[in-house]
């Protein structure tokens, strides 16, 4: 009985011991400053504030690729320009106009900017979100 | 006050390129450098250790000299560096390239009114804010070697 009671407080210590090293030695610094947690929430709020208005400001402009299709009449060969996109399970392929073509494409490499921009700000939020849930899970560990 | 200093390598490189195309179209004669990327100057000039660095780059516009001087597309040149216009909530305009953005603050005279503000000679658009003026009261002026 009391070999029992030593090998339980025993193991009860060696619990003990492993908790501390746990919440102390490997503890990251997001979760134990308090300055460094509010630098990453501010860039967090920055990312997103700044992705909502990249995606307002995509809404905007043009989607899909621009194709030509050509046709002969008469022995001449004319261009035609489609904007082809994608609405739901439907391709669609609307006829540009010939002025309307380099603005079109304007605008479609500028998405392409956003695009690309955008998700920049989606990874750096998903990284952010990740650190900070870490640390929030950590100290909820503590508190339990 | 005017310092000059020799290590050219203070700044990033993107920061270092904006400067320099500001530099060039004469923008730092109106308005400078604030926040914590004017730091690594401080740190350089005066020895103040500052390790923070921000993902954003803030101007303060000061003067403008004349509207009707000649006017600078100052949007045209943060776009030629990459960089792509974004409408915030607010209205206010900022340049994003890579996670990285440019924004224009000018002090605010007084009262409430935080409605942003369009400066035609340089085509920006800035956020007007409470005691700015302290940080522009005695601006110190650095003399870029790289630039010139």
């Amino acid at each position: 009985m009391l070999r029992a009671c030593k090998v339980a407080l025993s193991r009860i210590k060696a619990l003990a011991f492993f908790h501390h090293t746990k919440h102390n030695k490997s503890m990251k610094v997001v979760e134990k400053d308090k300055v460094i947690s509010g630098m990453l929430r501010d860039e967090l709020k920055r990312c997103q504030e700044m992705l909502e208005s990249l995606e307002k400001s995509i809404s905007g402009l043009p989607k899909g690729a621009m194709s030509e299709r050509k046709k002969r009449y008469m022995n001449k060969v004319y261009s035609y320009y489609y904007l082809k996109y994608r609405e739901g399970e439907k391709v669609i392929s609307k006829h540009i106009p010939n002025r309307e073509v380099q603005e079109i494409l304007k605008k479609l490499a500028l998405r392409k900017k956003y695009e690309k921009e955008m998700q920049s700000y989606e990874k750096k939020i998903a990284y952010l979100n990740k650190i900070l849930r870490a640390g929030k899970r950590r100290r909820h560990g503590n508190i339990a | 006050m005017e310092i000059s200093l020799k290590n050219k390598n203070i700044f990033t490189s993107e920061v270092q390129e904006l400067l320099r195309a500001f530099f060039l179209v004469g923008f730092f004669d109106e308005s400078l450098l604030i926040g914590s990327w004017v730091m690594p100057l401080y740190q350089e000039a005066f020895g103040i250790s500052y390790v923070l660095r921000t993902m954003d780059i803030d101007f303060a516009v000061k003067f403008v000299f004349s509207e009707r001087a000649e006017k600078v597309d100052l949007e045209k040149v943060i776009t030629d560096l990459g960089y792509i216009p974004v409408v915030m909530r607010s209205g206010i305009r900022r340049f994003t390239r890579e996670n990285f953005t440019v924004e224009f603050v000018a002090h605010r005279k007084g009262g409430r009114n935080n409605q942003v503000v369009s400066i035609r000679k340089w085509n920006i658009q800035h956020h007007p804010f409470l005691l700015l003026i302290f940080f522009s009261a005695s601006p110190s002026q650095q003399i870029l070697e790289t630039s010139r």
